[in-house]
């Protein structure tokens, strides 16, 4: 965990360090989470196709902010933010959606 | 009321911080900041906070999504089908690779290689090039198959479709309009993204090439990798709800 006071120099140097091969892997990791998400579309499994390629498609999100976006290099405050605000997006979604699909709104 | 006392010095003379430039340091430090490493903890936060704004604006376009596919599944169904996946699973991958090698620019820039950091940036650029050229032709499918909303949009396709596929009520082919509004209106909100993110990958390319970024600071690039990993990530949400919508049916 970096913290703002430390050296921006060695901060750079301790992030090069095997950053290839590990973008390579995680790179690997999200063209095929792409394919199993397609092929899980052409499955029949009724209410669990949407909720399947929404959760592979959240995991890919996930990977790419904690390693090419190096959230995980970041310091505190800089990851609390981050958490903070995707945490807002989140209530926004599941209070929006559960008022919008609990209601008759729509079934005119 | 007592009267203020005038200001003996002139603001930013000289003569009010005297030792403000006894010390030395590196040019892309700004005045201030006190450390390298706090300038780019301040900028760090400033970008996310913008990229925070930016989930926020892509998250009330995915939240009309959500709440009309769950009203109109069936049409949802019936537009989602009349897009290629073989164009949609070939561009998320093209953007994933060009993500991948935002990331190398920015190990090149740290690593201070000139050469790979220009080599990486254009091949990003390249890449959102194609990715805007095969987007630019399912538009235009769109087009000729009249699935644009308000433009040419025709209910034929869906209330009298091909052989072997099943018609769609009058009322439920209407709302397939509500998916193509929604589709035209989230790829074209991330194509805007992806023009400016071209916008910018040019600049860093011009500035690198002058030797910009490899001398021992390179923020500029990270800030506009986060931003290109970002519309990567908002492509990855986009991709299985418009094209992804029960395929097996």
């Amino acid at each position: 965990m970096s913290e703002p006071t430390k050296n921006y120099e060695h901060e750079v140097v301790s992030q090069r360090e095997g950053a290839v091969p590990r973008d390579l892997l995680i790179y690997a990791v999200l063209v095929v989470c792409t394919l199993v998400s397609v092929a899980s579309s052409y499955l029949s499994l009724g209410v669990a196709n949407g909720i399947i390629v929404l959760l592979i498609a959240s995991v890919q999100a996930l990977l790419t902010l904690w390693f090419f976006m190096e959230v995980r290099s970041s310091s505190r405050v800089l990851q609390l933010s981050i958490f903070a605000g995707i945490f807002t997006l989140g209530v926004l979604f599941v209070m929006s959606l559960t008022d919008y699909l609990s209601r008759a709104w729509g079934s005119w | 009321m007592a009267e203020r006392a005038l200001p003996t010095t002139v603001p930013g003379a000289a003569s009010e911080h005297p030792i403000a430039h006894e010390h030395a340091h590196p040019p892309y430090l700004r005045h201030h900041f006190e450390t390298v490493a706090q300038q780019h903890e301040a900028s760090s936060m400033g970008m996310w906070l913008f990229l925070l704004t930016e989930f926020m604006f892509f998250g009330g376009m995915f939240m009309a999504y959500l709440v009309y596919r769950s009203w109109y599944y069936p049409a949802f169904v019936a537009g989602s089908h009349q897009l290629s996946i073989v164009r949609g699973t070939l561009n998320t991958i093209i953007l994933l690779t060009s993500s991948l090698t935002m990331g190398f620019a920015i190990h090149a820039a740290r690593a201070r290689n000139q050469r790979a950091l220009v080599r990486n940036l254009v091949t990003t650029l390249l890449l959102g090039v194609v990715f805007i050229g095969i987007k630019a032709t399912e538009w235009r499918t769109e087009w000729v198959d009249h699935h644009v909303p308000g433009l040419n949009f025709s209910i034929d396709d869906f209330v009298h479709p091909a052989a072997g596929v099943q018609a769609l009520p009058l009322d439920v082919a209407e709302h397939v309009q509500v998916y193509f509004s929604l589709y035209f209106a989230m790829t074209g909100m991330h194509l805007l993204h992806m023009i400016i993110g071209l916008g910018l990958l040019s600049f860093l390319v011009f500035k690198a090439r002058a030797g910009a970024y490899t001398q021992g600071y390179s923020a500029s690039v990270e800030y506009i990798g986060l931003y290109w990993h970002f519309v990567d990530i908002v492509w990855t949400f986009l991709f299985p709800l418009l094209y992804l919508v029960s395929r097996h049916a």
